[in-house]
């Protein structure tokens, strides 16, 4: 059974791929409200030593979020691209949003934004994918589809093969690729 | 890079992936053909494939842990430790829907408190936040002791923050992860919610998401409404509509708002789920909703998704609160079916309602209560007999007790309960000194605590004849005049406390008249002992209670002492300010430490404690002259007091047994241990109260054989009620012979 909710989201996706901007505005809370559930999954996972469970949380979220596996739509495949993007719009903005504040987006005296500093920080990770998927969209424009579809969309290997209408087989060694290239051109880069 | 050439990289690539690593080499040499470029680039890839598949974090996370892992990075590093504007931030109290919540220190103030800051996603638009604020200001300005109390609510930079009283306790939702709670502990709650809702709602202010995550416990039994206001953030922002001027009342779909799965529609009443503009009446159903789940352990709309929740409020009647306890009483269930109905017109039209209903039953419950326990434990009353008060005896004042006996007897005084102030039989003891010295320096606490019978009352008269000798107005209030309808509530109990007051004070304002029912009981008693006693009478104010273990029963009992407490407090922070002038006296039997287990409950821990200590050896040997000297020579007052030990009020009866019956020693031993002996009446009773307590009479009998105290537990309980004695676990034995005695023939 699909839940209301879901629907509820469902329609917002579709909305937002015809252009409707507003959909956006109501989604993100959404996905922000799973992530703070997530990052508390990670802090008592941290402390207690569960991974299990934060992944258990993970698969929960997009769950929630965007309920592949009880969607019944004609399109499935359409759906799962749209909903892909729309999670990488969202988190790059996010990501963004946070980067920015760090690098002191205000520069009073001690701003809460310079508390925030910390040694690593991934959401810059995902600044630069989303950066670098940009380059390998322009010569591989489906291995650029692969990536956002199972990082940003968090689709299994099963379903980026059913949303792309490929073999699995031929998804793994894309994705394999992809994820070589995307290395070279993240990690290699701060090597030199 | 062309297309074609990546075509070419990838082909080469994917034909030499599939090769073992030891054939590799050879199959570039020969594909590539002296393309270095292309060896090189095939190459690259391969060893980057390598190292990304051992790399934890890259691309084998999804975007949205990586985000969460980010935000869960900044949360446990970043903010404690630092300084934000003048706050110091101690540590993470938790992370909420809501934002995230720090304990911190406001250095300028001296004081604790909790900040918590708002998601930047809730607050970038500046509209919305300047609705917020206006809703949380108004929310800030109510005062009640069951609503947290604001401090501030500022920025920083954009990043939004409210500061507020920190409450050291734990959430209702965690309380629940325990397990369901007794009837009794879920009206308690649920009564002081509904106090919170109905001053809020008469301020105009509707909360919108109670449920078990905003309520907190704290550890004095104070129940705190947390977010009043905070819910229409989130509401507006999904809805995109400012609900506050929301004029629309017709369903909103709740499938095409997303809003709704923010949290949970568990707690949501149908109205605000089919979207319509929602009021105060929406509070009380959710408070309905928290009132079941406290004592059933479930909420009563359940589903796997929210989806099917929501059908559930929409549709269903909630499972019987008989399928999850037994004997719910008729009238718990309807309040909280009332409180659910789905048509708000048939609900309780406002919190008030709702809230003179649950104290009323509560009431109910807690006398049906305490007949049960007087039915099974009867000795209080034959105490409150052969007590007299210490009124009765205040009220003799000042007969001394010099006149002339007409027979021999006549100056006897019935043994038992407080002595009359001018008694020869009065034997002083250090606690004498010590009670004198803290009325002389006007402590603002004295604890008088002690076994039943030690003289407790007669010590407590003496001080307070001292303290009006020396000036001071002085007021006694015996709880053991209050009766069961003044104990039912914390609201009941202080009225009759602040008329006892009114009445010996003879003060002109009645507490009903400036009792105001928006404020909390404890607030209305604070403000009448400060403005109509203290700020009436210029004279230092001695307030002696007496039988205060009467509370420990009461389910308010902790408020009380917590609220004594306070005053104490608020005197060493402020000396010059109103509880300067008062000293409060407070006598209680420690007997009532058989039934309280957790020894950590102690009522007070503030103030000087006086412990009335058992007659010494040669203190007997001066009552034995008083009483005329019934024991013969040293060596009978030996035996005497082996026999009751420095018992004061054993050592007297005994010696009274003596002189009215004209018995000598040795017939004084034969009927000491029989029930119908001159000692029966309290042989009996303290057996009677060990008897409470199945396990801790198996104690007491592995201790008359001989075996230590299995735990310090058990031994603190015992010796506290005055049946044992010893320095600890492993060295214990009855408290004197004569217990030995009987208790030996009543328990092996």
């Amino acid at each position: 059974m699909t839940t209301p909710s879901s629907q509820g989201i469902t329609q917002l996706l579709l909305a937002w791929s015809d252009g409707d901007q507003a959909a956006l505005e109501k989604l993100t809370p959404l996905v922000y409200a799973e992530l703070r559930r997530l990052a508390k999954g990670y802090m008592r996972g941290e402390r207690h030593g569960h991974t299990l469970q934060t992944t258990a949380l993970i698969n929960e979220a997009y769950l929630r979020l965007i309920d592949w596996k009880n969607v019944r739509w004609q399109n499935r495949a359409h759906f799962f691209g749209v909903a892909a993007q729309l999670m990488r719009r969202i988190l790059v903005d996010f990501a963004r949003s946070r980067h920015y504040a760090r690098r002191g987006g205000g520069a009073q005296q001690v701003s809460l934004d310079e508390a925030l500093t910390i040694h690593e920080d991934r959401s810059a990770e995902i600044i630069a994918l989303d950066d670098a998927l940009k380059s390998l969209a322009e010569i591989d424009p489906r291995k650029s589809q692969i990536v956002e579809l199972k990082f940003f969309g968090g689709l299994t290997v099963e379903e980026t093969a059913e949303a792309l209408k490929t073999p699995q087989r031929t998804v793994e060694r894309e994705w394999n690729l992809a994820r070589a290239w995307l290395y070279r051109e993240l990690r290699g880069k701060d090597e030199h | 890079m062309n297309t074609e050439r990546w075509r070419q990289i990838e082909g080469l690539y994917q034909a030499t992936w599939e090769r073992d690593a030891a054939e590799r080499a050879a199959f570039l040499d020969e594909a590539c053909a002296g393309d270095e470029e292309l060896r090189r680039e095939v190459e690259s890839l391969l060893a980057a494939d390598e190292q990304a598949k051992e790399s934890e974090g890259f691309l084998n996370q999804t975007a949205l842990q990586v985000a969460a892992q980010a935000l869960a990075g900044d949360t446990a590093r970043s903010l404690v430790g630092r300084k934000i504007g003048r706050y110091q931030i101690l540590s993470l109290l938790g992370i909420g829907g809501m934002g995230e919540v720090y304990l911190a220190q406001d250095p300028r103030l001296g004081r604790k408190l909790a900040l918590k800051f708002l998601p930047q996603e809730f607050t970038r638009d500046r509209r919305r936040v300047q609705r917020f604020k206006q809703e949380a200001r108004a929310a800030s300005a109510l005062n009640h002791p069951n609503i947290i109390t604001i401090f501030e609510i500022d920025q920083i930079n954009d990043v939004h923050f409210i500061a507020a009283e920190f409450i050291d306790g734990q959430t209702l939702r965690r309380r629940l992860k325990c397990g369901a709670a007794p009837l009794s502990e879920a009206l308690d709650v649920s009564v002081q919610v509904a106090s919170a809702l109905a001053e809020a709602h008469a301020a105009g202010i509707a909360h919108r998401d109670i449920k078990p995550e905003n309520v907190m416990l704290r550890c004095d039994g104070y129940v705190k409404v947390l977010d009043f206001g905070l819910a229409k953030l989130i509401e507006s922002l999904s809805t995109g509509q400012p609900s506050s001027n929301s004029e629309d009342s017709s369903p909103r779909d709740f499938h095409s708002d997303p809003g709704m799965i923010i949290g949970t529609p568990r707690y949501m009443s149908p109205e605000q789920i089919r979207g319509m503009q929602i009021d105060a009446r929406a509070d009380i159903f959710s408070l309905g909703v928290v009132l079941y789940e406290m004592v059933a352990g479930w909420t009563p709309f359940d589903g796997v998704t929210a989806g099917e929740v929501v059908a559930a409020i929409l549709n269903h009647e909630p499972p019987p609160l008989e399928h999850y306890v037994r004997d719910v009483p008729a009238e718990f269930t309807r309040i909280v079916r009332k409180a659910l109905a789905r048509d708000r017109e048939q609900r309780y039209q406002a919190a008030k309602d709702m809230l003179i209903e649950l104290k009323n039953l509560k009431l109910e419950l807690d006398l049906a209560d305490k007949l049960k326990q007087t039915g099974q434990a009867a000795p209080r009353h034959e105490a409150v007999d052969l007590q007299p008060t210490v009124e009765n005896v205040m009220s003799k004042l000042p007969r001394s007790y010099s006149a002339p006996a007409a027979d021999a007897h006549a100056d006897l005084e019935p043994v038992g309960g407080a002595m009359p102030l001018g008694s020869k039989y009065y034997i002083l003891r250090g606690a004498d000194d010590e009670f004198r010295a803290a009325i002389a320096r006007q402590d603002s606490v004295v604890l008088i605590k002690g076994a039943r019978q030690v003289g407790k009352t007669s010590l407590l008269a003496r001080g307070l004849q001292q303290a009006r000798a020396a000036g001071a107005k002085v007021v006694l209030t015996d709880l053991q005049k209050l009766n069961a309808s003044d104990l039912a509530s914390a609201e009941a109990f202080y009225l009759a406390l602040a008329g006892l007051i009114a009445d010996q004070l003879d003060l002109d304002v009645a507490p009903d008249a400036v009792w105001n029912a928006r404020r909390g009981p404890s607030i209305n008693f604070e403000r009448y002992i400060r403005r109509e006693a203290l700020g009436k009478i210029s004279a230092p104010l001695v307030w002696g209670i007496d039988e205060v273990d009467r509370l420990f029963t009461c389910g308010f009992g902790s408020e009380v002492f917590g609220l004594f407490r306070s005053w104490h407090n608020e005197r060493s922070l402020d000396p010059a300010g109103p509880w300067e002038r008062l000293t409060m006296v407070i006598a209680y039997a420690t007997e009532a430490h058989l039934f309280i287990t957790d020894m950590n409950q102690s009522p007070f821990n503030v103030g000087t404690r006086l412990t009335l200590e058992d007659f010494t050896l040669s203190q007997v040997a001066d009552l034995n002259e008083r009483y005329g000297s019934p024991l013969k020579d040293d060596s009978e007052v030996g035996r005497y007091y082996r026999l009751v030990s420095g018992h004061p009020y054993l050592a007297r009866r005994g010696l009274q047994e003596m002189v009215v019956r004209s018995r000598d020693l040795t017939a004084l031993e034969a009927i000491a241990d029989r029930d119908d002996g001159p000692f029966g009446d309290h042989l009996r009773r303290i057996v009677a109260s060990l008897d409470q307590d199945p396990a801790l009479c198996d104690v007491a009998r592995g201790i008359l054989r001989g075996q230590p105290c299995p735990t310090e537990e058990s031994f603190y309980r015992l010796r506290s009620a005055g049946l044992f004695a010893g320095a600890s676990a492993r060295d214990v034995r009855p408290r004197c012979q004569l217990y030995a005695t009987y208790l030996e023939k009543r328990l092996l």
